[in-house]
């Protein structure tokens, strides 16, 4: 029998912090390569988005839907950083900074696309992120997720992409959206719920016993 | 599914916990569809993770470090065809004429916020001095929110709550969208989209900074 997380959280999903500095082989902190960037050094620039940014297209690709609106958010996010790095003074983590750029930016483009429908008929030849192999181990159930996901709305998206999907703790999607942690876990949790009722409903009524 | 017992698993499932897990678990364990429901919650759990998206994009590393390049730089002029002049020259009569529109407007409603409601607009005047009316404009209702930043400005720098701090993160975004969109206004001062534009961040900005105070005093 499946076991139940606890107070919304997911068991064989890490909820250390994945916002932590260097999960790679880097040793130089968020902190310091930003500082060498405000200091005109364009390879720490770079070193931060081999850090962050296959983390950042694949939230942007989940939100987004197509692989080259998430490239287009990753690089708007970073040239917003670029312009706003020497006004940057520490305070929140840098990656607490650059993912809120990031969901600001994919949240825009959702809007200005709700405004230009037809831009979605228009393909662009870039493959949907649907399409995309799984990064990690398949699972029979992803595709159809993945369409429920896309039914939830802004927010417990964004908080369950975060937190089940990418391995945020709850401390860090509360940092990036700017809301508690128990905000956090409720969302995680309305998002999850949501998504069983979803799922449940799509089921032939011989396949749900 | 037997009616009572399904409906408290239901409810208890909004809010688990280890003791009334087990529960749970024991009434999933004699009932066959609370048990594929139960089921269900936790295959979302380990599917989740294969919904993480990985591909490479070898263009767009350099595709950035272009643009940085690119905004660094000062605009150069570039030569353009007769053809090109002209078309320019009605475009900036149609927006000296939209701009002379939004002025009467913002003079006809008394308000702080030139160029809304342009539909409702009459009598359009077309001259530069439009322009410059609606630069004064912007400069009062820029002199305003300046105001509200330094009202704000002791909570943005000692950040109290997760409010606060979030509130500077998105004033400091703001704030380089704001010195972005300046600098194309510079470059093309009868553009009314691009004044538009820097009005709807500036009144983004007023909202966080009022949201802020809001907050502050309650």
């Amino acid at each position: 029998m499946t076991a139940l997380g606890e107070n919304g959280t997911f068991r064989g999903v890490s909820q250390e912090d994945a916002l932590a500095d260097s999960p790679s082989d880097d040793p130089a902190p968020d902190d310091a390569l930003l500082e060498a960037a405000q200091r005109g050094d364009r390879s720490a620039f770079e070193r931060l988005y081999e850090r962050h940014g296959a983390r950042m297209k694949s939230i942007a690709a989940n939100l987004l839907g197509s692989v080259s609106d998430a490239e287009d958010a990753v690089q708007e996010t970073f040239l917003k950083v670029h312009r706003g790095a020497a006004a940057f003074r520490g305070g929140a983590r840098f990656s607490t900074w650059v993912y809120r750029i990031l969901l600001n930016s994919c949240y825009d483009q959702m809007r200005r696309r709700k405004r230009k429908p037809e831009m979605e008929l228009a393909p662009d030849g870039t493959p949907a992120a649907r399409d995309l192999p799984a990064a990690a181990a398949d699972h029979p159930l992803r595709l159809e997720l993945e369409d429920a996901v896309a039914r939830l709305g802004e927010r417990p998206r964004t908080a369950f992409l975060m937190s089940a999907v990418e391995g945020f703790s709850h401390r860090e999607v509360a940092e990036v959206l700017g809301i508690s942690e128990t905000a956090s876990r409720s969302l995680v949790f309305e998002a999850r719920r949501e998504l069983q009722r979803m799922l449940w409903r799509g089921r032939a009524p011989e396949a749900r016993a | 599914m037997s009616a009572p017992a399904c409906d408290r698993f239901d409810r208890t499932a909004e809010r688990v916990d280890p003791a009334t897990s087990a529960e749970l678990q024991a009434h999933a364990a004699v009932c066959p569809e609370c048990r594929a429901r139960l089921a269900l919650w936790g295959q979302i759990a380990e599917a989740a993770p294969a919904m993480r998206k990985s591909w490479d994009s070898p263009e767009l590393w350099p595709r950035i470090e272009r643009e940085m390049a690119r905004s660094a730089r000062p605009a150069a002029p570039r030569e353009s065809s007769p053809w090109l002049r002209g078309l320019a020259a009605a475009a900036v009569v149609a927006l000296v004429l939209l701009s002379a529109i939004g002025v009467r407007v913002f003079r006809d409603r008394g308000g702080r916020e030139p160029l809304a409601n342009l539909s409702a607009s009459r009598n359009a005047l077309l001259s530069e001095d439009a322009l410059h009316d609606v630069e004064a404009a912007e400069e009062v209702y820029l002199a305003s929110i300046e105001k509200l930043s330094q009202v704000a400005r002791p909570r943005l720098e000692n950040p109290d709550s997760a409010l606060a701090a979030a509130s500077r993160e998105k004033l400091l975004v703001l704030d380089s969208e704001i010195s972005e969109m300046r600098g194309e206004i510079e470059r093309n001062r009868f553009n009314t989209h691009l004044r538009k534009e820097l009005l709807a961040i500036y009144r983004e900005k007023q909202r966080t900074l009022q949201d802020l105070m809001k907050v502050g005093q309650s």
